[in-house]
């Protein structure tokens, strides 16, 4: 069997054939996550001890149809979420969390030109429609929740290696951005603009496991 | 020698080979009215493998740092030194990486690395008092990175570094702080996770590797 190997995930295989079109009818769906925390014990000599964690996971999951060929319409929705927790025995008693939640729906529509049987580009316009959420209590105060909303667009180019024809890893790349948001919180408000081109490769982007399931004739 | 143009890969199935690289330092310093300071160190990472297949190699990576040295200190109205050992570390790893031979010269390769690492630091802070921080660190990493490779000649390739990933991480550190004038202190245990799917790409670093005779 020839093995051919991919440079960021060597023991992925190639499978035999690729079709390098994006054909209509096929569907898509793609997820990723990110997850990463600390849990700290702090014990100062001889008086009690505080505890503090912080988790963050952030989910994503998308689906999509090829409405024609390398053209696909499709929907994500994303979740950040952020517990915090820090709980003290040191001197008096003091505990207090704030949570931090946000989910964002963004329907897009991504264009597709195929490199090769194995490499592709899209562009991707859409937008973010996002629910905000807030909520904090401690021993001092009341308890307070806020709500919130954000409103944006944006549009950036990504790529596709398809490791078999129907798996694939993508990534989001961002040599050209474009992205207008609107956040509201009950105690803020904020508008954000911003534009940019790059030809430099960024240093850091994220990848996204997903999968191309061609309509079955 | 005569070389077919066409020319077969180089054959790499048994061959061994070494990249590493290594540092020391030593300095001192003497001014007027201070007493004299002085810092020395080493730092060493060297990684061992073998070709398995033609498109395979695995092995060993080790490393350790070490810094050290006299540093001043102010303390109670006056200029002291503090001696001894401010930094050391020590990992040990083990590695795949699997090749894509594009013709005679040139090639890239890639592939998982597992280690453990243990890192410990002491230093001084005299904002509030004097305090001395001692940090001990346990980290299990689990990365992926990716380079390229020129042969240069039978004996030596150059290698480049393509990108990265620091798939997942655990880690467990433990602090100690002690404020050296109230004789008293506290203790931390922390636990940290991550999982990130991305990937870095570096600034390019260079290397060398020598291939061993069989």
């Amino acid at each position: 069997m020839k093995k051919i190997l991919l440079l960021v995930l060597p023991w992925m295989l190639l499978a035999k054939t690729a079709t390098a079109q994006f054909g209509q009818g096929t569907k898509h769906w793609g997820t990723t996550i990110s997850f990463e925390g600390s849990a700290q014990r702090h014990k100062p000599d001889n008086v009690g001890e505080s505890k503090l964690n912080n988790h963050v996971i952030s989910p994503s999951v998308q689906f999509g149809k090829f409405t024609k060929d390398n053209l696909m319409l499709g929907l994500r929705l994303n979740a950040y979420l952020n517990f915090y927790k820090t709980k003290s025995e040191v001197v008096t008693e003091y505990e207090s969390s704030n949570n931090y939640l946000n989910v964002t729906l963004s329907p897009f529509i991504r264009k597709y030109k195929t490199l090769s049987p194995k490499w592709a580009l899209f562009l991707e316009p859409g937008l973010n429609l996002g629910y905000l959420r807030s909520w904090s209590k401690s021993t001092n105060d009341d308890d307070e929740s806020q709500n919130g909303f954000l409103a944006g667009a944006y549009i950036y180019p990504g790529i596709v290696y398809r490791v078999t024809p129907r798996f694939a890893l993508e990534a989001d790349l961002n040599l050209l951005s474009l992205n207008l948001q609107y956040a509201s919180m009950n105690k803020s408000d904020s508008f954000g603009f911003n534009a940019g081109i790059t030809s430099s490769i960024q240093q850091y982007f994220g990848i996204r496991a997903s999968w191309y399931i061609a309509k079955s004739n | 020698m005569a070389c077919s143009i066409t020319g077969a890969l180089a054959q790499y199935e048994g061959k061994r080979f070494v990249s590493a690289s290594a540092g020391i330092n030593f300095g001192t310093q003497k001014q007027d009215d201070y007493p004299s300071t002085n810092g020395y160190g080493y730092n060493f990472n060297a990684g061992f493998g073998k070709f398995k297949t033609q498109n395979m190699a695995r092995g060993w990576s080790v490393g350790s740092v070490l810094a050290g040295g006299k540093s001043g200190i102010f303390r109670n109205g006056e200029n002291e030194t503090d001696s001894g050992i401010s930094q050391f570390g020590a990992n040990v790893g083990y590695f795949w990486q699997y090749y894509k031979h594009f013709n005679d010269k040139f090639g890239v390769f890639g592939g998982p690395n597992i280690g453990v690492a243990y890192n410990y630091t002491r230093g001084y802070d005299t904002s509030n008092g004097v305090t001395e921080t001692k940090n001990r660190t346990f980290t299990l990493p689990f990365s992926l990175s990716a380079g390229a490779y020129y042969t240069l000649n039978e004996r030596w390739w150059i290698t480049g570094s393509l990108g990265f990933s620091d798939l997942f991480m655990v880690g467990y550190t433990h602090i100690d702080v002690e404020n050296l004038d109230l004789k008293t202190g506290s203790n931390s245990n922390v636990f940290t996770y991550k999982f990130t799917p991305s990937i870095n790409f570096p600034s390019v670093s260079l290397g060398l590797r020598y291939f061993f005779k069989n």
